[in-house]
This record gives C-alpha cells, sequence and structure tokens, in this order.
C-alpha cells in the first residue's frame, strides 16, 4: 500500500492521523519531563487513570448510559481526575513525609494501578461488555478509532501546542534557572502547574491509541532521541515533535504492512505496541548515530584519531633517524606517502618530504614543550616522556601558543635535546 | 530617595522550619561592591534569594532603590551558584546571555536585532565572543562564569546580585571578573555579592558583611574586616548558632 494511502483510506485514515496527533503531544510534554529528570513520572501517572476509567465505566453501566460520545467524555474526565489526585499523593509523599523521589513513584503506581483492577474486576462481573470498552484504554485499540476520536484528540494536541508555543520562554527561563526565571516576574507555581496540567492531558490523549501501559515509551523515547540532534531547546521540541509523529506514523503503517511482507494475512499486529517499538528504535538510531553525540559516531572518531597517532609516532622515528629505517607498516605507509608526507629514495628507502618535516618537527615540538611544562608544574624529569607521548597528538595551536609564552620559548626539553621551531 | 541602593530592616527568613536569617538590619549606599563572608550554610544565598524574591521573608522590610522589590525589578540583574544550574540543558553561549534581555522584552516578544547585538556585545566585554554558538555543556567552569556575567551586563542593571561568583574559576577568570565588577563599580552600580575566600576580600570589594544567621558585622572593609570578626563570625562561638538553629528546627517540627 502506498504511504499516502494512509491519509486517505477511510478505515486507515482516522487512526494513522489519530496516533501522528498522539505522537506529536506526548513527545512534546516528553521533553518537559526530560529537562526536569522526571521520566519515571510519566509512567506512574499514566497508571494512575486506570482507576478513573474503571471508575467512569461503572459509573455509566449503572446509569445504564448507551451514548458512545458520554462514554467518552466520562472516561476522559474520570482518568484527569484520578491523574491529578495521583499527582497530589506523590507531591504530599514527596514534600511532607520525605519520602525519595522514585519510592514515591513507585506506590503511587502500585497504589492506583490495584484500585483500577479492583474496580476493572467489579465490571466484569457485572457488565462484561463495559468491561471490555475499558480494557481498550489499557493497551490501546487504534485500528478501531473513528473521525470523531481524530476531531477530539486533534484539538486536545492543538491546545498543547499552542500553549508551548505561547509559553516557550518562560518554560525555557524556569528549567534553565528559576532563580533568574522569578526575578524576571514568573510564576514559578503557576507555571509548574500548566506543564503538569499538559503533562496530564496528553497522557489521557495518548490512551486511546496506545494504551496507558505504553504510553510513557512515548514520553521517554523521543525526547532522548532528540536530545542527541539538538543544541538549541527550540530545535529539541522540533525534533522531537517530529520523532513523535513518525512513530505513529510508523506505528500505524508497519502494522498493515508487516503481515503483507511475511505473507501472513491473518497475522494481526497490535498498533500500540508497534507505535512503541518504533519510538524506541527512532531513539537508537539517534542515540548510535547522532552526528556530534552519537555513540558510533564518536567510535568511528575516536578510531581515525588512533591511525592518526600511529602515523604520527611514525613521523617522528624518522625525524629522529634522520635516515633510512626498515618499516614493515605498509598500510600506514602507503597513506602517509599519499598525504606525501614521506618519499621513497632512489636506494628505497622511506624519508620526510618538505611538508613531512614540517609535521614531524611540530609533533616533536609539541612533546618537548610539554616535557618542559611539566617539569616546569614540578614534576620530575624521568616521568613526563609517558605523558607527553599523548599530548603531542592532542594538544592545539592556541595551548601551544600559551605555552610557548608561559615558558619564555625554551630552546631544549629537560632532556637536553633541542626543542624544534 | 533615601540615598541608599538597598535598605534592609528586621529581615527573618525560614525555610520550612528551619530557621535561616535572623533579625537582619542593613543599609547599603550606591556604587559600592559589597560581599557577603560566612561559613557554610550561614544563610549568605539566602539572604540574595530573599532581597529578589525567590525566598519569601518571614517578616521585615526590603527596600530597593528605594522603592518595593516589583516596581525595581527590571533594575536588578542575579547570578546564582553555578553548582545550581542543569548545564546539560540544550543551548548555545548566545540562548543563555538571550535569556538576559527576557525581563526587559517581556516574555511574549521574540529577541531581535538589538537584542543580539546586546548580547554580542556583552560577550566581547567578557572575552566569550568567540564562542557564542558553543554548547553550554563544553564549557570550562571559568568560562561558564563569564557567560553568566555576560548575561548579568546585557541586563542593564543598577543592583547586581552575584552568588559565589569566584568558587571554582581559573585565576585568569578570576581577575578579568575583578576587573570587571570594579568597572560597574565605576559606572555608579551597586553590587552585592557572596564570596567564600576570605584571602581576595580587601582587593575585590569596599565594604564586607559578616554573616552567619545574624548579621555579626558590617561595614567598610577596611574597618570592619578584622582578625576579631572573622573569628566571630566563623570560630567557636559561631558554633553555638549552629546549634541553637538545629535545636529550634527540632522542635518545631515535632521532633
Amino acid at each position: 500500500m502506498s504511504l499516502w494511502s494512509f491519509f486517505t483510506d477511510p478505515v486507515l485514515r482516522a487512526p494513522t492521523i489519530a496516533c501522528m496527533l498522539m505522537g506529536l503531544s506526548s513527545s512534546l510534554i516528553g521533553v518537559l519531563v526530560f529537562l526536569q529528570r522526571r521520566s519515571l513520572l510519566g509512567e506512574a501517572l499514566a497508571h494512575a487513570a486506570y482507576p478513573g476509567v474503571a471508575l467512569s465505566g461503572l459509573c455509566l453501566a449503572f446509569l445504564a448510559s448507551q451514548s458512545e460520545s458520554l462514554f467518552s467524555l466520562a472516561v476522559l474526565g474520570g482518568a484527569l481526575v484520578t491523574v491529578f489526585l495521583a499527582l497530589a499523593l506523590i507531591h504530599f509523599l514527596e514534600k511532607k513525609l520525605s519520602i525519595k523521589a522514585d519510592s514515591a513513584l513507585c506506590f503511587t503506581l502500585s497504589l492506583f494501578f490495584g484500585l483500577g483492577v479492583l474496580l476493572a474486576s467489579r465490571l466484569q462481573m457485572s457488565h462484561p461488555l463495559w468491561y471490555k470498552q475499558i480494557q481498550l484504554f489499557l493497551y490501546g485499540q487504534a485500528a478501531t478509532m473513528t473521525d470523531a476520536h481524530v476531531f477530539f484528540y486533534g484539538i486536545l494536541t492543538l491546545l498543547i501546542v499552542a500553549l508551548l508555543l505561547l509559553f516557550f520562554r518562560p518554560i525555557s527561563l524556569i528549567h534553565f534557572d528559576q532563580g533568574l526565571a522569578q526575578l524576571s516576574g514568573l510564576n514559578a507555581k503557576w507555571l509548574n502547574g500548566l506543564l503538569l496540567f499538559l503533562l496530564g492531558l496528553s497522557l489521557v490523549v495518548g490512551m486511546r491509541s496506545v494504551g496507558l501501559v505504553l504510553i510513557s515509551s512515548l514520553l521517554v523515547a523521543p525526547a532522548s532521541g532528540a536530545r542527541q540532534l539538538s543544541a538549541h531547546l527550540s530545535t529539541f521540541f522540533w525534533v522531537a515533535g517530529f520523532f513523535g509523529m513518525t512513530s505513529g506514523f510508523l506505528g500505524n503503517y508497519l502494522a498493515v504492512e508487516i503481515p503483507l511482507w511475511l505473507h501472513l494475512p491473518r497475522l494481526s499486529l497490535p498498533t500500540g505496541p508497534m507505535i512503541a517499538l518504533s519510538a524506541t528504535f527512532l531513539c537508537l538510531a539517534a542515540l548510535l548515530l547522532a552526528p556530534q553525540r552519537g555513540y558510533l559516531i564518536r567510535e568511528l572518531r575516536l578510531l581515525a584519531f588512533k591511525v592518526r597517532c600511529r602515523q604520527e609516532n611514525l613521523m617522528k622515528q624518522f625525524y629522529k633517524a634522520a635516515g633510512p629505517l626498515p618499516l614493515s607498516l605498509s598500510w600506514n605507509l602507503w597513506r602517509m606517502r599519499r598525504k606525501k608526507w614521506i618519499f621513497r629514495t632512489e636506494e628505497g628507502s622511506f624519508e620526510l618530504t618538505k611538508e613531512g618535516e614540517k609535521i614531524a618537527a611540530k609533533i616533536v615540538r609539541l612533546h618537548r614543550l610539554w616535557e618542559v611544562y611539566l617539569v616546569h608544574m614540578g614534576q620530575g624529569s624521568e616521568k613526563v616522556h609517558r605523558s607527553a607521548e599523548e599530548m603531542e597528538h592532542i594538544l592545539t595551536p592556541e595551548v601551544e601558543k600559551e605555552l610557548g609564552e608561559l615558558l619564555k620559548h625554551p630552546r631544549r626539553d629537560p632532556h637536553q635535546q633541542i626543542i624544534p621551531r | 530617595m533615601s540615598g541608599y541602593a538597598i535598605e534592609v530592616k528586621e529581615l527573618s527568613v525560614s525555610y520550612g522550619k528551619t530557621p535561616v536569617l535572623w533579625d537582619i538590619h542593613f543599609s547599603i549606599p550606591s556604587g559600592v561592591r559589597v560581599c557577603i563572608v560566612g561559613p557554610n550554610g550561614a544563610g549568605k544565598s539566602s539572604l540574595l534569594k530573599t532581597l529578589l524574591g525567590i525566598v519569601p521573608s518571614l517578616s521585615g522590610e526590603i527596600k530597593l532603590l528605594g522603592n518595593s522589590l516589583k516596581e525595581v525589578k527590571s533594575k536588578m540583574a542575579y547570578i546564582p551558584q553555578r553548582s545550581s544550574i542543569d548545564w546539560d540543558f540544550p543551548a548555545t553561549v548566545l540562548d543563555v546571555v538571550l535569556m538576559g534581555t527576557y525581563g526587559r522584552l517581556g516574555f511574549f516578544k521574540w529577541p531581535g536585532k538589538a537584542e543580539k547585538e546586546a548580547a554580542f556585545a556583552a560577550l566581547e566585554k567578557v572575552g566569550m565572543a568567540a564562542f557564542c554558538n558553543r554548547q553550554i555543556s563544553e564549557l570550562s567552569g571559568g568560562q561558564q562564569q563569564r557567560v553568566f556575567f555576560a548575561r548579568a551586563l546585557v541586563h542593564e542593571a543598577e543592583l547586581y546580585f552575584m552568588d559565589e561568583p569566584f568558587a571554582g574559576i581559573d585565576l585568569a577568570t578570576e581577575k578579568a571578573l575583578a576587573a570587571l565588577l570594579n568597572e560597574l563599580k565605576e559606572e555608579g552600580k551597586t553590587l552585592l555579592i557572596t564570596h567564600h575566600d576570605l584571602s581576595t576580600v580587601r582587593d575585590y570589594y569596599d565594604w564586607v558583611m559578616f554573616l552567619n544567621t545574624c548579621l555579626i558585622a558590617y561595614g567598610p572593609t577596611e574597618k570592619v574586616f578584622t582578625l576579631e570578626n572573622i573569628q566571630r563570625a566563623y570560630g567557636q562561638s559561631a558554633h553555638l548558632l549552629t546549634q541553637a538553629k538545629k535545636l529550634t528546627e527540632n522542635r518545631t517540627s515535632g521532633f
């Protein structure tokens, strides 16, 4: 199926768009949670929505109401109420009873979720149909979402985006420097309240599509991945939002396409877990491949540095020996010849070119300068060689200049060897 | 105008149940560099934060430039303790300095060309212009402090409050920042700074305040910065103060 059909097909359209909206709102809020280093808070609060959902279902069941939209609204309302009750409990545990944050979160999570299971099993006994409706919110069921859902969640997502845009600078200031924020006239309590309200809202937006149990993955993964790629807070928000939306789309796409690829049309993949997995893979890719901070990229740079060290050490040997030298490291020699650092004489030995001479002299110079510096700092001259072996590859021209000025451009190193200019 | 930049009368502050400052009373003329010294936990930072309205006071009166805090907020700049900041925050050096313009701009206008130029000029002044696109997490302690100075400079404030600006920085930065303090003083600004290194007090400050929950001594440096006062603030007798504080805390929280 074409990508575009996911936005036009009457069956696929609503779930796809709804999941993308959900991905957007929860990943944006995830950035805030990330900055506050409170990723577990989303997990605890999401589980705390369950008793609210169950209680609303129970109430409606006893009122014998059949209205679908009343049900949706009641469930959302109930979820929000218990989420904020849980928030109050966490606050009380941390502030009044001085319980550590992680314990308070675990306690609240299990207490509320336990209550939810209790209420749900009561419902299962008396109203099995309503019970099934409620289970939808636990693991989500994107496939059965309709245009009405899209409209409703779209409005909530828009509300979240609009509030974030409007309060962007207060939010950035309060997360970086609360003192200056307050001095600049911000009411920290009020703003923190707003952020917690947005967090609650984003959880409620997500519970119908990914479900309460998995929604926290969309709070955590896009933000952690996006952090690798962003230098400014604004980029952080954009990239995380993009990751969230992409995960929402990929979840739907893969849930439909993978059974087709495997020629197993009866295989039915749930959308919610696919979204969570997509988000996690995107995050993993960013952690590994981000141009500045990515793990693999850093490993590659490290490898390049090691190669350079080896070549520079060879150059140093040339410089000191100033004559033919048997060398078997053919690859490195080949690289150095290609860079025109060394050339082959008619007798078949290697020698430094003019350019190579300069580079090699510089390495030796850095080595010896560093030795002088360490001795200047009170180190014994017999102990300085090892550190200099490393620093000769690392010191920048600025540091070299400073060293020269500090040591008054010494002529000889501690071992009385001449320092090349 | 009373002629004083800062006037504080009978100020008391507590964190929850813990008393932090008792009956502080002082006034600071404008155009001087004042340092607050005292042992750890003496309430130095709390005094700054209370004056800035970040921490509420229990009782007492504070007048800044002859007015209440609300009316002069835009004329105050604040440099928090470097260790209290999350330096892994996604921001560049320029981003941080631009935060200094938020108070002036209001929160819903975006910084424009004029603000960026002001930020750049401030960075030039502290010798960090070359670093303006650098991530703040990559800076050394001294560089971080220079950036915070630049942020305070774009405030164009009358009163500068700084919390331990000389803690954990290199000597070159310390000299540069001390020169900047002098420059600000020459411009008639008033500076209130917490400080931990007693050996530099004479060089960097005109007035000194010994604080240990109570105000122990206060006045021009050459008169007040004496061995006797240092002993009163840091020595054996001060130990009783700490004990009294702990006792009050226990009593009032029900232990």
